[in-house]
């Protein structure tokens, strides 16, 4: 056989992925693929892009933060102590008593009191901190929840205060362990607190009286 | 006459956008964004099926009053939106995936996006501006680009369903729709029944005064409604030099977003007081959301002009040819002036008219659509649709009237007139609907009463003319 008359080699095969692609794209009406992969790209770029941001973004520092490390319990006050959970900031509370717990627009106050039961420490809560400085306030009923840190109640409210913008929304949730309480009032303004709940009773499960 | 020998115009230039004979279902696998929605709405139908029984489960009972709270909102906004929609109904698949996308898609997406932009304003402009400015700056940003690209995916989907700018609207009010519905939900249990679920209806009812009474004339549906038109306006009009229609697309998607940014925002808060009641908040709800209503109202009603304005030169040979009458032209643009219509033949022959009347316009619609189409069959759609009407048209004829057959949709052919119009003269319109032209009638004038329609009285003067007029200003007698 001369040399001539060789074939000629064919040309390689696209990698099968790229075969796969190209058979899935060319199902596809050519007339609007490119339009619809733009739509994904500003869908996922949302979804995924402001995930990545908030990650690579340092936690802002604020006056009063307690530095912590992940997993490390902050103290209340009166002997109890949290645990925050990663992407909660601690700092003191402005009052001086108790410590903030912040996370977005979301804010979780705890303050040590003494007392011997849960339900009369939610309602003086009620009653001192809440009624007293708010305009219009709606409260659900004190109900009875459980906590591994002592005997617990919860309930949640809205309403308008004078130091606050807008409509508020919160849960408070107290404790009780032998003659020492803690209030913990969760709150944000309205419409932002529901998706943070969750992460919430989880750090109130992590109290404990450390004395 | 039935028309079947009338010429056939000629199909409109293919570059009017107005093909109404197109009637597509969502369900286009050929379209990759048929994909996309498909995908997304099954990731986020997990989402929503969830949260909807974790609120089931909180309080059965909230969650159903609740539902029946929301159907009552939703259910009329539903309705309006298509009557808006005179001509070209959108097909109902289409529309239930708008609501499908605004309900389960962009809240699932919205919901953690939102979070996630909370968290980011906070490190970069602390808590306190996140919590005053937060919800000003991100619901508007988010959830009116997630809505907005509902409508896109919408559009890649049926392009051929979005005709003018009215489409725009329909479908961008049915993602905002959705998305309220969903919100709305969300927000009865988070905020007024709790999440707990307390089975606290009289939180449930507060909720429903805030969200719906209070907040539902602005709404999701007002704010995806304008920036719908405004990618309507973008496709629909090749006719518009593309930098103008640029500029109205964006002015429009920053008309959504800014109504948003100011009912989220702080601003205006002052009205409400220190003890707001029901009036306050719904003079606060009406001074952040009213302007921004009455510009989606104008730009609807121009809308509704433009598609009116089609049928007019869709029907004109029909109407020159006697297919139709110029007053039945006129009724069509009105569903109030439909229904008088209906009504005023129904009174004379009875339910059997009324009825035939409501096909009868039914096909003179689907002549007009017909006629805008550019269709291989378009020729024989609208022979059959001319002969339809003729058809329809001898049985009206043929009902009787008072015990003898008559014309029934003509008035009676001699001229006996039974009242006057007032001295000071009286105005008359085409159709039984104050927002049309009027003509103005000499004062004395003799008329005859044709039909009554509440306060409306169709009359007939001498030379055979028809219009109506307010009753109660007719002066008995000839």
């Amino acid at each position: 056989m001369t040399e001539a008359s060789n074939p000629t080699p064919p040309p390689a095969p696209p990698a099968a992925a790229a075969q796969v692609a190209r058979r899935v794209g060319g199902a596809f009406d050519p007339a609007t693929r490119r339009q619809t992969v733009i739509v994904a790209a500003i869908l996922a770029a949302l979804f995924f892009g402001t995930q990545v941001l908030d990650e690579a973004l340092p936690a802002a520092a604020s006056p009063g933060e307690i530095a912590t490390a992940a997993g490390d319990a902050v103290p209340i006050g009166d002997g109890w102590q949290i645990t925050p959970l990663d992407g909660w900031v601690a700092s003191t509370h402005d009052s001086g008593s108790g410590i903030r717990l912040e996370q977005g627009v979301v804010v979780v106050d705890l303050f040590p009191e003494p007392s011997n039961s849960a339900s009369e420490l939610a309602q003086d809560y009620l009653d001192q901190a809440l009624k007293a400085n708010a305009t219009q306030l709606t409260a659900s009923d004190i109900e009875t929840a459980t906590e591994p840190g002592g005997p617990a109640v919860r309930f949640s409210y809205q309403g308008i205060f004078q130091e606050a913008d807008g409509a508020i929304e919160g849960e408070v949730t107290s404790i009780v362990a032998g003659g020492h309480g803690v209030v913990a009032d969760a709150w944000s303004s309205q419409g932002d607190l529901g998706s943070a709940l969750g992460e919430i009773h989880q750090m109130l499960e992590s109290i404990e009286a450390a004395r | 006459m039935t028309g079947q020998a009338m010429p056939i115009p000629p199909a409109p230039p293919a570059a009017r956008p107005t093909d109404w004979t197109e009637e597509i279902s969502i369900f286009q696998p050929r379209q990759a964004a048929f994909w996309l929605f498909a995908v997304l709405l099954l990731i986020g139908g997990v989402s929503f099926v969830n949260e909807q029984l974790s609120f089931a489960n909180a309080s059965t009972t909230a969650w159903l009053v609740g539902l029946v709270l929301l159907a009552l909102y939703a259910v009329p906004v539903y309705l309006l939106v298509n009557a808006v929609d005179l001509f070209e109904r959108e097909p109902r698949s289409l529309l239930i995936g708008a609501l499908l996308w605004g309900a389960v898609i962009a809240t699932f997406l919205a919901g953690h996006i939102n979070d996630q932009w909370a968290s980011i304003l906070q490190k970069v402009f602390g808590a306190e501006f996140t919590r005053t400015w937060g919800a000003a700056l991100i619901g508007p940003g988010v959830e009116e680009l997630l809505k907005f690209l509902g409508v896109v995916v919408i559009y890649l989907i049926a392009r051929a369903e979005f005709d003018d700018v009215l489409d725009g609207f329909v479908y961008g009010a049915m993602v905002g729709l959705g998305f309220t519905v969903a919100e709305d939900m969300y927000y009865f249990f988070a905020h007024f029944v709790g999440q707990a679920g307390a089975s606290d209806l009289g939180g449930l009812f507060e909720g429903f005064f805030t969200r719906i009474i209070v907040g539902g004339p602005y709404s999701h549906v007002l704010l995806t409604g304008l920036t719908g038109m405004g990618l309507a306006f973008y496709v629909t009009r090749p006719d518009v030099a593309r930098s103008r229609r640029v500029l109205v697309a964006v002015l429009l998607y920053a008309a959504g977003v800014a109504a948003h940014f100011v009912w989220n925002s702080p601003l205006l808060d002052g009205i409400l007081g220190d003890s707001p009641g029901p009036t306050d908040w719904i003079a606060w709800a009406a001074v952040k959301g009213l302007p921004f209503l009455i510009l989606l109202g104008v730009l609807v009603r121009l809308a509704m002009r433009r598609e009116q304005r089609w049928v007019r030169e869709a029907l004109a040979e029909d109407v020159a040819a006697g297919v139709m009458t110029a007053q039945e032209v006129d009724v069509l643009e009105s569903l109030r002036a439909r229904r008088s219509a209906r009504k005023a033949v129904g009174a004379r022959t009875g339910p059997a008219g009324e009825r035939l009347v409501a096909r009868l316009q039914h096909a003179q619609i689907a002549l007009a659509i017909a006629s805008t189409g550019t269709e291989a069959d378009r020729t024989a759609r609208i022979a059959a649709n001319r002969e339809l009407i003729g058809g329809l048209r001898a049985q009206l004829a043929a009902l009787p009237v008072g015990g003898s057959p008559a014309e029934a949709q003509a008035p009676p052919t001699v001229f006996a007139p039974t009242h006057r119009a007032p001295v000071e003269g009286l105005a008359a319109w085409a159709s039984p609907d104050p927002a049309g032209p009027s003509t103005p009638l000499a004062g004395g004038l003799p008329l005859e009463i044709v039909a009554r329609v509440a306060d409306w009285a169709q009359v007939r003067a001498s030379n055979g003319w028809t219009g109506w007029v307010d009753g109660r200003r007719l002066v008995s007698g000839s």
